[in-house]
């Protein structure tokens, strides 16, 4: 186990910043989350730390090694791929042990590693078949194993369950989680979904156009967003952004009014509470909620509201917000304003 | 009883569907599949047909398995023409494929002039085997540049490679590994493209080296292209003529040493005229090398193709 630092790290492809003056402190045995929209650096960052793309400028440290010219079998690291990245020729037990082999353990220690491997993730019946007669599922568990085998200083995952189905999602993400709760192991995971990010990472950063934009644990993310970006990207249904000026008594033209769809209320609310008319479009039942799609003044909004309250398409309907749950955002510089 | 009407219409309608689906299908493969005929199948029926009677110029009389019996006994054919191809073939396949895939690993590198490098290492298979053999001649004649590399290098070699019984085959045999590698190379590439890059990342994270990559990663998963490289150079070989004609001539000279199959047969059709007996020939060889190609399809097919 130990720490990983990315030190005012930067990625070049020809004129493009892909990554843009990273710095990044994870703690050892921390499960860091990086998040963010297709393109915004996350996997590029990943791959810096795996030794999979050089670095331009800044440094990597795994622990207090610099490792920017190290290659990657000697960074002790270990990757899972979004695609698995299983040796298609060789049976479940070899794709676990090549690594080991690589790295001339004797014969014994590799089969009691693998075993040990095997046991956690359940792969026992599995051993002698190959990738292409496993599940995704399983694919998945045997890549996740081959990490495992290697008793690294980190695990890096990249997107690991994009491929799986929805179900199956859930179910890896808590195995995943269990796993390294019982490890220990430096985690640093990629994903683009926000959900995955929310409920797994003891700390997610979320990244934008190869710029870090916040880092911090998931409720503080999610209640504290330092711009409109990670207001706008943390958090599903995504937080109601809309001109300050909309809301009566929310602030003027410069300012950017942001309000999570849970947080509105029917009715006009407590005395300390904004309200507002807005004209009912669409009601989506959620089983234990609905999602209300509103217009006020041309302006889209989402409310999340308990399934007692019924309202009808078209209905102009009073909803309010607390005024401590609206959080104001500069309109020029989209950077948070605390009052 | 008009939901049932409703119901079998539509089966029709969607029966007619099917077939014009069907019809345009096997309008695409009508064309093709009649060139196959016409320049594949039939020929070798054709070739059987005038193998069961002694034709000359024009068709003779039946002889029935007349010219497979003759051919049996036949001792230029088996102790020349038959050995020379088995031989040039075992030496020459190794060294296509392993020249093939060394060149097709080096120009699927990430180097400069890469695009230069495949071409230039391609050219040997475009240029015409003619003017190829003639050049040879001369850098493999008895004062020729090979030779006076030799020299200088503290070999002492005197006599033309093509013009000696001992090395007018093994000659042959350099000299067309070394054309037909652009061709070998161009099948690995594609294979070799098809490998996905995660796989190599895998192995890099899980320490492997260059070397280690290439045995137990890169080589097995060119296991398709292998075989397809295999059996293409395989029939390739076993077909040699062209150079061999070239160089030793319709008598495959110096004393048979260069006498090939596909020569012995073109010997038997223009020099001899006796068509029916090089039919016979073509039929054994194509019987020879349809046996061979199934033989390879089963040890390949068996293994599992990754």
């Amino acid at each position: 186990m130990a720490t990983v630092t990315y030190d005012h790290v930067t990625k070049e492809f020809g004129d493009t910043k892909a990554v843009n003056d990273l710095a990044l402190d994870i703690q050892d045995g921390e499960f860091m989350v990086l998040v963010g929209p297709s393109g915004c650096g996350k996997t590029t960052a990943l791959r810096m730390l795996a030794g999979l793309e050089k670095v331009s400028d800044g440094r990597i440290l795994i622990g207090d090694r610099v490792v920017n010219n190290v290659a990657p079998q000697h960074r002790d690291i270990a990757m899972v791929f979004q695609s698995y990245a299983l040796y298609p020729h060789m049976t479940v037990f070899d794709n676990l042990a090549f690594g080991l082999r690589n790295q001339k353990i004797p014969k014994k220690d590799i089969d009691q590693r693998v075993r040990r491997a095997v046991d956690i993730l359940d792969l026992g019946p599995l051993v002698k078949r190959k990738p292409k007669q496993l599940s995704g599922g399983q694919r998945q568990r045997v890549a996740l194993g081959r990490a495992i085998v290697r008793e690294p200083a980190a695990f890096l995952m990249d997107e690991p369950l994009s491929n799986l189905d929805a179900k199956l999602r859930v179910q890896t993400r808590a195995e995943i989680l269990k796993l390294q709760n019982t490890l220990g192991t430096t985690t640093i995971y990629v994903t683009h979904d926000q959900v995955e990010a929310m409920t797994m990472g003891h700390r997610i950063a979320v990244m934008s156009l190869g710029v870090l934009q916040q880092v911090g644990s998931p409720e503080d993310v999610y209640t504290d967003p330092v711009n409109v970006f990670v207001a706008g990207f943390i958090g599903s249904p995504a937080m109601n952004l809309v001109p300050a000026p909309l809301l009566d008594g929310a602030g003027g033209q410069d300012r950017i009014a942001g309000f999570r769809p849970e947080h509105i209320d029917l009715g006009n609310g407590r005395a300390d509470a904004i309200a507002f008319t807005a004209r009912v479009e669409v009601v989506e039942y959620l089983g234990d909620e609905q999602l209300v799609h509103m217009t006020r003044k041309d302006t889209p909004l989402q409310a999340k509201l308990p399934v007692e309250e019924k309202l009808g398409l078209g209905q102009e309907a009073e909803f309010s917000v607390p005024r401590d749950k609206l959080l104001l955002f500069d309109a020029q510089t989209q950077q948070r304003v605390r009052a | 009883m008009a939901v049932a009407v409703a119901k079998r219409r539509q089966a029709r309608g969607l029966g007619n569907e099917r077939t014009r689906e069907a019809l345009v299908g096997y309008g695409f493969v009508a064309l093709p599949m009649a060139f196959f005929l016409l320049f594949f199948i039939f020929p070798v029926g054709y070739a059987f047909y005038i193998s069961r009677y002694n034709w000359q110029i024009f068709k003779g009389p039946y002889v029935g398995w007349g010219n497979y019996r003759t051919l049996y006994h036949d001792a230029v054919f088996w102790h020349h023409a038959v050995r020379n191809t088995l031989v040039y073939t075992v030496f020459v396949v190794p060294l296509q494929m392993a020249l093939g895939l060394a060149l097709a690993v080096v120009v699927n590198q990430s180097i400069r002039f890469r695009t230069f490098f495949r071409a230039a290492f391609y050219f040997p298979s475009l240029a015409a085997s003619a003017a190829i053999a003639s050049i040879a001649t001369y850098i493999l004649a008895s004062d020729g540049l090979f030779n006076t590399v030799l020299h200088h290098l503290g070999y002492h070699h005197t006599n033309a490679w093509f013009t000696q019984e001992n090395t007018a085959l093994p000659s042959i045999i350099g000299l067309n590994a070394w054309t037909t590698s652009g061709t070998m190379m161009l099948f690995y590439l594609a294979s070799l493209q098809a490998i996905p890059v995660d796989v190599y990342e895998a192995a890099a994270i899980d320490g492997a080296g260059a070397w280690r990559t290439f045995w137990k990663v890169t080589f097995p998963l060119l296991k398709p292209g292998h075989f397809f490289v295999l059996v293409v150079s395989i029939i390739g070989s076993l077909q040699m003529f062209d150079q061999a004609f070239l160089i030793g001539g319709a008598s495959g000279g110096p004393n048979y040493s260069t006498m090939t199959v596909v020569l012995y047969l073109y010997n038997q059709a223009i020099k001899s005229i006796s068509f029916g007996y090089a039919a016979a020939v073509g039929v054994v060889l194509f019987a020879f090398i349809f046996t061979v190609t199934l033989i390879q399809r089963l040890l390949f097919g068996r293994a599992e193709v990754a």
